[in-house]
């Protein structure tokens, strides 16, 4: 059997594998399509009544969608670090993984920034930022990196991609409609498997898993700089650009393993993605979350040390349980030791196990996030007098969580379409791969 | 008898009579009325009105208040306009210098401003005796000493100028936000006055700058205030560099080529990527060129 019939009888496999929905699928389908007309009706009554309608106000002018904003893009860390760094470190067993956290990457790339724009008074005024921009200013670093970011994810998936496409476009066996194959066919950018032909591809890739690092790196730095380039309590840090980048490698690759476990258990997926990996990719998963920890606790303990009493006052709204201990702790201590013990010792680390714990660890970074921005802005330098509660104190509406559930609604939503139109696992790839072992054990 | 069935009547009648009637209403405040009259350099005459009140202790402007303006002459009455006070109890009609105002026979204005009073307030009036005078400015640069000279005088009603000596003048030069003072001086037998102009002083990009030459609030003629300008300023000169810096509408240089490098870094190696898929298509239909059966 030549490489190119083994390739096309696993794509056959693979794609069969989930290509016909089941019932569970659909009515989760159904169920995040009402989360996202919810979100709709929510984001259309913020256009018409405007910010009244969010818990936003002079004082928290940032929300649970900034909160939002730096989780997803930090989420997006997971294909950008994950397949990038093991990319060019040549790792075989990434190959079934890479395509989910590029598809991570992607998504996350595209719903995070939409975040921004909800949390903007002034929607209509865009476009200012484009004609007007100051280069002095982190926010105009934001949007030209991110979508400098945007750019580079989508193109790094679509060299990924282009090998499974081709064999997409010369399957004769699976049903596909003709309007698809002709964009298999394009998309395939006639790609025959040529020695030449794979060089170059090979190249490619190269370059843009060296590019998607640095560029990652800059992202987070950037987004970090908003906030601590700020002088406020919390936020004024000269390591909040690596802390952010940490954690959002961190996010990142907790992510990748609910997808993982996702994929794996009702795609059916479980001869491709094995526990090898949830341990491989668990163990990175540790190291991160020491990591995280460790900057952390500089982090915190930096500030106290320093007593300066406007950065005490954030600090002591932490530790206050009347204020912000309870999610203080669950982020800083129960999002990260839980995952440390669970990835850590080795009679607890099952595929299980080690999702579970990146479960605690999503969740902990997204309240990480929403730690890092409210409680500063309630924190203002003059004290706040005579105003209302509700401009003292954050507390998000509806109107917030619904567009927040929205999101996330969406996240998975577009999983479940990328996935009808590319394969999860790298087809041409694995089949490379395969063949190349039975070579060898041929030889053996 | 019929007297007798009288008398509870009349009774009544004078024990209420002995009621203080004045208990019952309130007191009328008597507001205070003031009054200023100024002449501006092109001739126009404003009078400036502030109307406020003692209530209760507290002094209170009384806003959207109707004001008249008379003109008094032995003529009689003339009446010259009617304004009503802004939200800090003040008023100015500008009287332009076409309008025609009597003036008695000594040559004074007499302005009469009243307030008629309403049910809380009592009238009040208030009376300006002013002089028609004039202020002249003119420039002269003797050894590179630069002088302002303003001349006071009036004219009587045969034409005739009438000089008018001891009248204290102030020297100004306009300022963004304010006024500088550069002198003070009182006019001689002859009407005049002079003071030296500064140095240095800096003008607009042609050196032009505005002199202003004040009398205020003389017993006689009231306030006079005339404007002219004059080139004896240091011209302003705008910087055609622009300066980088944060706070600056330019970003500093290192910051516009760091950013530049490093985009330019990302989009020369995305264009390179594209670049070989583009030569991975070509290299592709070359294949399919020279064997048209390996594509199916």
């Amino acid at each position: 059997m030549s490489n190119q019939e083994i390739a096309q009888k696993k794509l056959v496999e693979i794609i069969s594998l989930y290509q016909k929905p089941s019932l569970f699928t659909k009515i989760f389908f159904i169920f995040l399509l009402l989360v996202v007309l919810l979100a709709v009706y929510g984001v259309i009554l913020q256009l018409i009544e405007g910010q009244i309608v969010t818990g936003m106000r002079d004082y928290v002018v940032w929300g649970i969608y900034d909160v939002n904003f730096i989780f997803f893009i930090g989420i997006s860390y997971a294909g950008a670090m994950i397949s990038g760094i093991l990319h060019l470190l040549h790792v075989e067993w990434r190959k079934p993984i890479i395509r989910i956290a590029e598809m991570i990457t992607v998504i996350s790339v595209i719903i995070g920034p939409a975040y921004i724009l909800l949390s903007m008074g002034r929607l209509d005024r865009i476009f200012n930022i484009f004609i007007h921009g100051r280069i002095q200013s982190p926010i105009v670093w934001d949007v030209i990196a991110i979508i400098t970011y945007l750019g580079c994810s989508v193109l790094f998936l679509y060299l990924a991609l282009i090998r499974d496409y081709a064999l997409i476009r010369d399957n004769t066996v699976l049903k596909i409609p003709r309007w698809q194959r002709y964009f298999y066919r394009k998309l395939a950018a006639t790609f025959l498997e040529l020695p030449e032909q794979k060089k170059l591809l090979e190249r490619a890739l190269t370059i843009m898993s060296a590019l998607i690092i640095p560029l990652a790196i800059i992202v987070h730095s950037v987004l970090a700089w908003i906030f601590g380039m700020t002088i406020r309590p919390g936020w004024h840090s000269t390591i909040f650009a690596p802390y952010f980048v940490v954690a959002a490698v961190y996010s990142g690759t907790a992510v990748l393993i609910i997808g993982m476990w996702v994929f794996r258990k009702y795609y059916h997926l479980q001869e491709y993605i094995t526990e090898k990996h949830f341990k491989y990719v668990g163990t990175i998963l540790l190291v991160l979350a020491a990591l995280y920890a460790y900057f952390t606790f500089s982090e915190y303990l930096t500030v106290w040390y320093g007593s300066e009493s406007w950065e005490l006052e954030v600090i002591y709204k932490l530790f206050d349980f009347n204020s912000y201990a309870y999610l203080f702790f669950f982020a800083a201590v129960g999002g990260v030791l839980i995952p440390i013990i669970l990835t850590g010792i080795p009679f607890l680390r099952t595929i299980n196990t080690i999702t579970i714990g990146s479960v605690v660890a999503v969740i902990g970074m997204w309240v990480k996030r929403y730690l890092i921005i409210i409680p500063t802005l309630e924190t203002p330098l003059l004290p706040l007098q005579d105003i209302r509660p509700e401009y003292a104190e954050y507390n998000a509406t509806w109107v917030e969580w619904s567009i927040t559930a929205g999101g996330f609604a969406i996240f998975f939503l577009f999983f479940i379409i990328f996935i009808k139109f590319m394969p999860i696992i790298p087809v041409a790839d694995i089949a490379e791969s395969h063949v190349k072992k039975e070579f060898i054990s041929e030889k053996l | 008898m019929k007297l007798q069935k009288i008398y509870p009547v009349i009774l009544v009648l004078f024990a209420f009579s002995w009621v203080p009637s004045g208990a019952q209403e309130t007191e009328l405040i008597t507001p205070r009325l003031g009054a200023s009259y100024m002449k501006l350099s092109d001739g126009t005459k404003t009078i400036n009105i502030s109307l406020l009140a003692r209530v209760d202790g507290e002094r209170v402007r009384l806003a959207n208040t109707d004001v008249q303006v008379f003109a008094l002459s032995e003529s009689g009455k003339i009446s010259l306009g009617n304004v009503r006070t802004d939200q800090v109890g003040k008023a100015t009609l500008n009287l332009s210098p076409d309008k025609l105002i009597p003036k008695d026979e000594s040559g004074y204005y007499t302005f009469e401003i009243l307030y008629p009073g309403n049910d809380q307030f009592n009238e009040a009036s208030s009376e300006i005796l002013v002089m028609d005078a004039f202020l002249e400015i003119s420039f002269s640069e003797v050894d590179s000493v630069k002088t302002v000279q303003a001349q006071i005088y009036i004219i009587d009603d045969s034409g005739e100028k009438v000089i008018i000596p001891d009248v204290f003048v102030e020297f100004y030069i306009k300022r963004i936000f304010s006024l500088y003072s550069f002198g003070q001086e009182v006019t001689n037998e002859a009407g005049i006055c002079s003071v030296a102009f500064p140095k240095k002083m800096p003008g607009d990009t042609s050196g032009v700058l505005t002199v202003v030459v004040k009398i205020v609030d003389d017993d006689v003629l009231g306030s006079i205030e005339t404007r002219e300008e004059i080139n004896w300023g240091t011209p302003l000169v705008i910087s055609l560099k622009p300066s980088r810096g944060l706070g600056d509408t330019d970003a500093p240089l290192w910051m516009v080529y760091t950013l530049i490098t490093l985009l330019s870094g990302v989009w020369i190696n995305v264009l390179i990527v594209i670049g070989l898929i583009i030569r991975i298509n070509i290299l592709g239909k070359r294949k399919m060129k020279a064997e048209p059966d390996t594509l199916h």
